[in-house]
């Protein structure tokens, strides 16, 4: 606020008048005010709580939860409904919440790219298909999408004594049941050498994109940095006598044996999500490639680059910069969207709070826990989105 | 692409050259074209062949009365039909006066045929089979009088008085009794959802907005913390914790199930809208108001006459998007057992007599949801060419 007072008669400026001490007043009074609503708030809920003799204590985490959750386990322990207390049933249920929302990222933005490009495309037919795909999606409500997919597509497919495996695949109402790489017991030994061998991957690369920077020569970082990261899981597979076997699903008397298998609820939630946000990153895809100067283009096509180099080595990387912003409000959207999964039945970490709740009596404190989890998860992913955004920015002098 | 003039006149027809030139302009092209028609069709035809000798269409004229207004008691119905036919006289008058001099398009026409057959046809006997012929026709009959009559600035403080009618409207005595918000259903429900969040989260974020852009810092620390927390909440936990919370805040007044959604919708909304606006806030330039407060405009005048207006004109856009984003989420309540449209559909398919009808149900209201969000964001592609001072 600019200022206003005549300097030469400041002693006779009143209070009234003196737009800093204005500005000290006002925010004293708002604050005073939010303070007063705030008290009288938690005054009025420990007073109705009082009423219905509930306390508002945290206590009750460390009873036992007492309830199955029928998949997940806590980041690799094994949950056990009779013994386990509450924090741990959280913490299953947190677990299946960062599976769905990275699994439904990575997915998701796969789908939406290739739907966006498919919007610019010259053909007619791609480009009209693509864009009925993204107003279909984007103009009706996620829950009803996920209900379809659950109730109507998913649960119609045929029960998984009848259904016809794909190239090893089982399509059916149990699921989807495909081959995987199945664990031995000893199988945890492995998991270090999964995260050594990124770290060996990420410093081949770094080190050899330093030195193409000193060089100048045209050394393929990314694929040496891929093939140490690739190498170093070889050997220590091998090393460790093999952890992993191939697995495929086999129908038994009781659904499927083998493999792996996902339930019907994250399938029908995964699907929902996915094809739902790449609707949006389609949109995002899109406004960043065309903000993209033409003139790009026709240098590189001038150069003799042909349709799909450009696209990749020209225009994505740099309409990524515009893209990162907005694809990063889609992750926040795509995670804070998988609490939907209580429409369905899936055991994410609402549905499991929700469940606390209503088995403890304690609905108030578990409701407040969700949406601290909700909190710093949107928080974590807001802040890494932000410091890529930053990195990737483009850098003027 | 192609030179014309320099080729040889092309024996080719219209069509034969579009398509050469669109769908077979070389290999890759050709190929995508193929495999994207064979999806087409593929999808056409089995959602063709469903629609027309599978599905069992009767269960939504059978419901047509519960999926539009849910258990609103019969007797009371007048209500919303005088709010129906009130709004669609209004809405016919502001689109006319909007769109002066321009003609109708076709599928407008086509749109009103089609609702106005459907229920003629299937609801003969029933008031609707009457009266919703009776408020497509008001659109009609509105608009052309819009045309000529109506200036639209008159319809702006109508819509401000119909709102508050209808507020009194649906929730007054008038010797028959009141009708309870539970009793709300349908589409009723999902339009109240709407309609109040958009309408009571709009100022309540652009105060949020200007409270976090302000110098001062306490109010802008507090804002911004209101703002993000909110943000960062799922709607499905904040309509949760409305439900628990809300009786307890306000020392035990017993408010219903559907007015605590309304806050909890509220409260989400205005926080995006917040950072919406916020961004329009930040995008009028510095110089605008240094020179409001040059020509002697004080800091609300400058705020609400000339900062305001030119922040909301630049991101109407992004509001419209939150608007539609909110319509959307108004399907959330069903979670928490409330009975708007997916609600609604979720019983009807439960009862015995309609067992197996969830198809029929979901994509009725799905073409339900598509028309309104289609419809606002077509309206404010209209009104963002209407408000664009850079012709």
């Amino acid at each position: 606020m600019s200022e206003l007072s005549v300097v030469s008669e400041q002693a006779a400026v009143p209070f009234y008048r003196d737009v800093k001490k204005l500005a000290v007043i006002a925010q004293v009074v708002f604050l005073a005010v939010v303070i007063a609503a705030i008290l009288v708030l938690i005054n009025n809920v420990s007073v109705g709580l009082k009423k219905q003799d509930l306390s508002f204590g945290f206590g009750f985490v460390t009873q036992t939860a007492g309830f199955q959750v029928a998949e997940g386990t806590a980041f690799g322990l094994p949950y056990d409904s009779s013994n386990d207390n509450i924090i741990k049933v959280i913490l299953v249920g947190l677990y299946n919440t960062l599976r769905i929302a990275i699994i439904g990222m990575v997915l998701a933005t796969l789908l939406g790219v290739l739907v966006g490009i498919a919007r610019l495309s010259s053909n007619w037919l791609l480009n009209r298909v693509a864009l009925v795909y993204v107003e279909i999606l984007r103009n009706t409500p996620l829950l009803v999408q996920l209900v379809v997919w659950y109730f109507i597509v998913i649960l119609q497919l045929p029960a998984i004594s009848n259904a016809q495996p794909v190239a090893g695949v089982y399509l059916s109402n149990s699921g989807l049941a495909m081959p995987w790489m199945v664990q031995k017991p000893d199988a945890i030994n492995f998991f270090p050498f999964t995260i050594l061998a990124v770290v060996i991957g990420l410093s081949v690369f770094t080190f050899f994109s330093i030195q193409r920077g000193k060089s100048g020569k045209p050394i393929p970082a990314g694929q040496f940095g891929l093939g140490a990261w690739v190498l170093t899981l070889l050997l220590s597979f091998f090393a460790l006598g093999q952890p992993l076997e191939y697995g495929a699903p086999i129908r038994g008397n009781f659904g499927v044996n083998g493999g792996l298998t996902i339930s019907p609820e994250f399938t029908a939630l995964l699907v929902g999500l996915v094809v739902y946000t790449s609707s949006f990153i389609a949109e995002i895809t899109r406004a960043g490639i065309q903000s993209v100067h033409k003139g790009q283009w026709e240098a590189s096509r001038a150069l003799g680059l042909g349709y799909s180099e450009t696209l990749q080595l020209i225009i994505l990387p740099q309409a990524l910069r515009v893209m990162i912003p907005p694809l990063g409000n889609q992750y926040l959207n795509l995670t804070k969207n998988s609490s939907l999964a209580v429409a369905i039945g899936y055991s994410d970490v609402l549905n499991v709070l929700n469940t606390t709740g209503n088995q403890s009596g304690q609905n108030l404190q578990t409701m407040v826990i969700a949406g601290g989890i909700y909190l710093v998860l949107s928080l974590t992913i807001a802040t890494i989105v932000n410091t890529y955004n930053r990195a990737t920015k483009l850098k003027t002098r | 692409m192609q030179a014309t003039n320099s080729n040889p006149p092309s024996r080719d027809s219209k069509w034969q050259l579009w398509a050469k030139e669109n769908l077979f302009s070389n290999t890759i092209n050709s190929i995508l074209t193929i495999l994207t028609g064979v999806l087409v069709i593929w999808v056409v035809s089995s959602l063709g062949i469903w629609a027309l000798t599978q599905a069992k269409w009767n269960v939504i004229p059978a419901n047509f009365r519960i999926l539009m207004t849910g258990s609103f008691p019969t007797e009371q119905l007048w209500r919303t039909w005088t709010a129906l036919i009130v709004v669609c006289v209004a809405s016919g008058l502001h689109w006319g006066s909007l769109s002066r001099g321009a003609k109708l398009p076709i599928w407008t026409y086509f749109f009103g045929a089609a609702i106005t057959l459907f229920t003629a046809i299937t609801q003969v006997g029933h008031p609707s089979g009457i009266l919703v012929p009776a408020a497509v026709l008001a659109v009609f009959a509105g608009y052309f009088i819009g045309q000529t009559a109506i200036p639209s600035r008159i319809m702006n403080i109508a819509w401000v008085v119909i709102f508050f009618a209808t507020v009194l409207l649906f929730t007054m005595d008038f010797g028959t009794g009141a009708v309870q918000t539970k009793e709300w259903g349908g589409l009723l429900l999902t339009l109240m959802l709407s309609i109040v969040g958009i309408v009571a989260s709009f100022p309540l974020g652009v105060a949020l907005a200007i409270g976090r852009t302000s110098n001062y810092p306490i109010i802008s620390a507090i804002c911004t913390v209101f703002i993000e927390v909110v943000r960062g909440t799922p709607l499905v936990v904040v309509f949760f914790i409305a439900q628990l919370f809300v009786p307890l805040l306000l020392g035990g007044v017993n408010i219903d199930p559907v007015a605590r959604a309304m806050v909890g919708i509220t409260i989400f909304s205005a926080a995006y809208l917040a950072e919406n606006v916020r961004g329009g806030l930040q995008s009028v330039p510095q110089g605008q108001i240094e020179a409001a407060r040059a020509v002697g405009l004080n800091g609300t005048q400058t705020l609400l006459l000339i900062v305001l207006p030119q922040a909301l004109k630049a991101v109407l856009p992004a509001l419209v998007g939150q608007f539609i984003g909110l319509f959307k989420d108004t399907s959330l309540v069903y979670i928490i057992g409330l009975k708007e449209l997916a609600g609604i559909s979720d019983s009807i398919r439960s009862n015995p007599d309609f067992i197996g009808t969830a198809k029929e149900l979901y994509f009725t209201i799905s073409i339900i949801y598509f028309i309104f969000s289609y419809a606002m964001s077509s309206g404010a592609r209209s009104l963002e060419k209407q408000l664009n001072t850079n012709r």
